[in-house]
């Protein structure tokens, strides 16, 4: 019972529909731009006295469309492009594209489109300035001939979407020497070094500047418009009309000019996000949010807060599986034929890398921390199944069997023999289910659960070696510390024999 | 009046024929001992009486109780056993193990397993407070003894009970035991590969080899007139290791 109201005490801010007097969720996709927009429309709502909560970098286009679609989230920033090829599966071009897609998820999802922010956020194909002179590239038309002696370095994403790689070549007829798919954050140090000689960069881009870069013209019209806008939740539209009127003021405001300056402010000079959204909304607004409080403090109480969130998945995580692989691996143990099949099944979790398990669970769970708890719990059961199955098989053959033979039931046998016995092989399973389970928990950040994953899924995106850092120190020191408490359990644990005892025999 | 007996008992494993219709009969407060080697199905034979191996057909009684009708692990906890590396439970106490078939029984009985202990010779001031492993091998075994004695069975069933000892350990252990099991007029089936040992501890000896019963008397009948050449030779290798075979 307290295990599920400690679920339902997490799982709340993320499950759908929730009471009028909750805060407004706004999230954000993990790239700058979408980080700063996010804190931007946050430092607005909260100047006009609403609650918000904060979810950046919480995952790419599809989870957040269907978090948003379920009032999960209320609010993200999107773009017309994306909604339009990527969610609506449209790959027509579309003069008008913003009337079409927002009156499509109307229709469809009841999800609606604020009025563009004023600047459009589409690809970049861009080159080094020598590729570009040595291939006299000025467009995508030029690319496709020299495509041949080049190798591009694209993020996943681009690779396959109907409106990225795959569209090139089918208009363009793009055919590049190598494709090498490549993090947002890695590509513009890989191009500018010369790892690669093509990226796809997006036209509001701060490093463009930064690294004297040619972006080649759409000559061929393949692109749709990328009207950067506001998007939001059935739920805002119902509940908050002020949340509404507060964020169309923001439209037409920014322009892509001053765009790509704030972005180069965040990805290349690496000024704070809400310190850079405050002083834009300043600029556009002539608004000033209340300051917040001092960036120290803020980072401090950040990180207790993600820590715990952490602390709070792994526990729960841990226990379900302990709950449920300790009892498995006895009834494995008591149907031996079963037991290889099983286990091995479990194992083959194992080779699941995390970030695919969770991919697959998307359309069962959705986002947030159930299909985060669902995978952490998935990965703890091998060890602690596996270990409490050999345990309790192996336990001293001679005293079960002396047990036996002198009429102990098959419960007394295992609750006095078998399972003490085997308590420190099955504590080795669950301190081994631990440690993999705190170093899978920062994956939960990618979809949104939280916990130390955040900032490193933040950093990533930025560019920012200090966030990821912030994220993976206290994960690592978090490994430790929960082996160490664990320790302790298991030397409380041990069979008695096993305890050093002064004046023993021998 | 006969307490412990098999009618032509047999049990297969698989393919194997363990025992082929063995009979044995144990009077009331006798000690019987199965003799064979590895193989000869005698630690099978034993498991039976206390149905920790069921025979494919054939009967066997233990008292009155013809042994399907009752319950396993009420009948277990009528008879005492004891195995050769004791099986003595390595977390628990000296008492706690002694005491083990009480507590199962729901009727925990300090008094009971200090009387047990003093008879074994390991009074429970010294030693009832200690673990298994901090027994020499013999202490152990006087351990496994007591446990197999705790609850007052009606007979007990013991497997190479002195087997792992050292020579004059064992010579201890077995001149103790003998006085014992006389002293509470109980009922005793034992297993050993050692034909000098059952001549010193039974009034009645089995021969098992490979399932069959090669001769059943008393160890005077063995030695002077052997059923089988196979009698006749474990007889005269006990005779030349100095076993004296004395006469019961």
């Amino acid at each position: 019972m307290m295990l599920l109201a400690l679920i339902a005490l997490i799982a709340t801010p993320l499950q759908g529909p929730r009471p009028v007097s909750t805060p407004v969720v706004i999230a954000s996709k993990p790239f700058g731009e979408s980080y700063l927009l996010a804190e931007m429309f946050a430092q607005l709502l909260e100047a006009r006295g609403i609650a918000v909560q904060r979810r950046p970098g919480m995952g790419a286009t599809e989870i957040l469309f269907a978090a948003l679609r379920t009032s999960a989230i209320d609010v993200y920033p999107e773009y017309t492009g994306t909604g339009l090829v990527a969610i609506l599966h449209d790959t027509a071009t579309r003069a008008e594209t913003f009337r079409y897609v927002s009156r499509r998820f109307q229709e469809l999802y009841g999800i609606r489109w604020l009025e563009p922010l004023g600047f459009e956020n589409t690809y970049a194909i861009a080159v080094r300035k020598q590729t570009a002179a040595r291939f006299h590239l000025s467009s995508l038309s030029d690319l496709a001939r020299a495509s041949p002696h080049l190798t591009a370095g694209l993020t996943a994403d681009f690779i396959g979407r109907a409106d990225g790689l795959v569209g090139l070549a089918r208009v363009y007829g793009m055919r590049f020497h190598a494709v090498r798919p490549l993090a947002p954050a890695l590509k513009y140090q890989a191009l500018a070094t010369g790892a690669v000689d093509v990226i796809d960069g997006y036209s509001t881009d701060g490093l463009l500047d930064r690294f004297d870069l040619v972006t080649l013209a759409d000559d061929r019209g393949f692109f749709p418009p990328y009207d950067a806008a506001p998007i939001v939740s059935p739920r805002l539209v119902r509940d908050h009309p002020e949340a509404i009127a507060a964020l169309s003021t923001l439209s037409g405001r920014l322009d892509e000019k001053r765009m790509r300056a704030l972005n180069r402010r965040v990805e290349v000079d690496g000024d704070a996000v809400p310190v850079v959204a405050r002083e834009a909304l300043r600029d556009v607004l002539g608004t000033s949010a209340p300051t917040s409080a001092h960036q120290g403090d803020q980072t401090v109480t950040r990180l207790a807060a993600l820590t715990a969130r952490h602390l709070l998945l792994v526990a729960i995580a841990l226990l379900v599986a302990i709950s449920v692989a300790v009892p498995l691996g006895l009834l494995l143990e008591r149907s031996r034929r079963a037991a290889e099949p099983v286990l091995g099944m479990l194992g083959a979790f194992q080779t699941i890398p995390s970030i695919a398990l969770l991919a697959f669970m998307l359309p069962v769970f959705g986002v947030g921390v159930i299909p985060a708890l669902v995978a952490l719990w998935l990965y703890a059961l091998y060890p602690i199944a596996r270990a409490t199955y050999s345990g309790v098989r192996d336990a001293d053959p001679d005293a079960v069997d002396a047990a036996e033979a002198l009429g102990t039931t098959p419960v007394q046998r295992l609750l006095w023999v078998r399972l003490p016995l085997a308590m420190p092989v099955i504590m080795s399973g669950v301190r081994t289910a631990a440690v993999i389970t705190v170093g899978g928990a920062t994956l939960a950040a990618f979809i949104g659960a939280g916990g130390l994953g955040e900032p490193i899924v933040e950093g990533l995106a930025l560019a920012d070696t200090r966030l990821i850092l912030m994220g993976a120190i206290p994960a690592a020191v978090l490994a430790f510390a929960v082996d160490g408490a664990l320790v302790s359990v298991e030397r409380a644990l041990r069979p008695a024999h096993m305890k050093t005892r002064r004046g023993a025999a021998h | 009046m006969i307490f412990l007996s098999a009618r032509h008992v047999t049990v297969r494993f698989g393919a194997t024929v363990a025992l082929d219709s063995v009979s044995l009969d144990a009077p009331s407060g006798s000690a019987v001992a199965i003799v064979g080697e590895s193989g000869s199905g005698k630690t099978t034979l034993l498991r039976c009486f206390n149905r920790m191996v069921e025979p494919d057909s054939g009967e066997i009684r233990v008292g009155e109780t013809e042994l399907r009708t009752q319950n396993r692990i009420a009948l277990r906890r009528r008879l005492g056993y004891a195995q050769q590396n004791g099986g003595l439970i390595p977390h628990w106490t000296v008492s706690a193990n002694v005491g083990l078939v009480l507590r199962a029984l729901g009727r925990p009985d300090r008094p009971a397993v200090a009387q047990v202990m003093t008879l074994v010779g390991l009074p429970v001031e010294t030693f009832g407070s200690r673990y298994p492993h901090e027994l020499s091998g013999g202490q152990r075994q006087r351990v496994a003894l007591a446990r197999a004695l705790a609850a007052n069975p009606e007979a007990i069933l013991l497997d190479e009970p002195f087997g792992a000892l050292d020579a004059i350990t064992r010579a201890e252990l077995q001149d103790g035991f003998d006085r014992l099991r006389r002293q509470l007029g109980i009922t005793v089936l034992f297993v050993t590969h050692d034909l000098g040992e059952a001549a010193r501890l039974a009034d009645l000896i089995v021969v098992l080899r490979a399932g069959h019963v090669e001769q059943r008397g008393t160890i005077a009948e063995l030695r002077d007139s052997p059923a089988t050449p196979y009698v006749r030779t474990l007889v005269e290798r006990a005779l030349a290791q100095g076993e004296p075979l004395r006469l019961p």
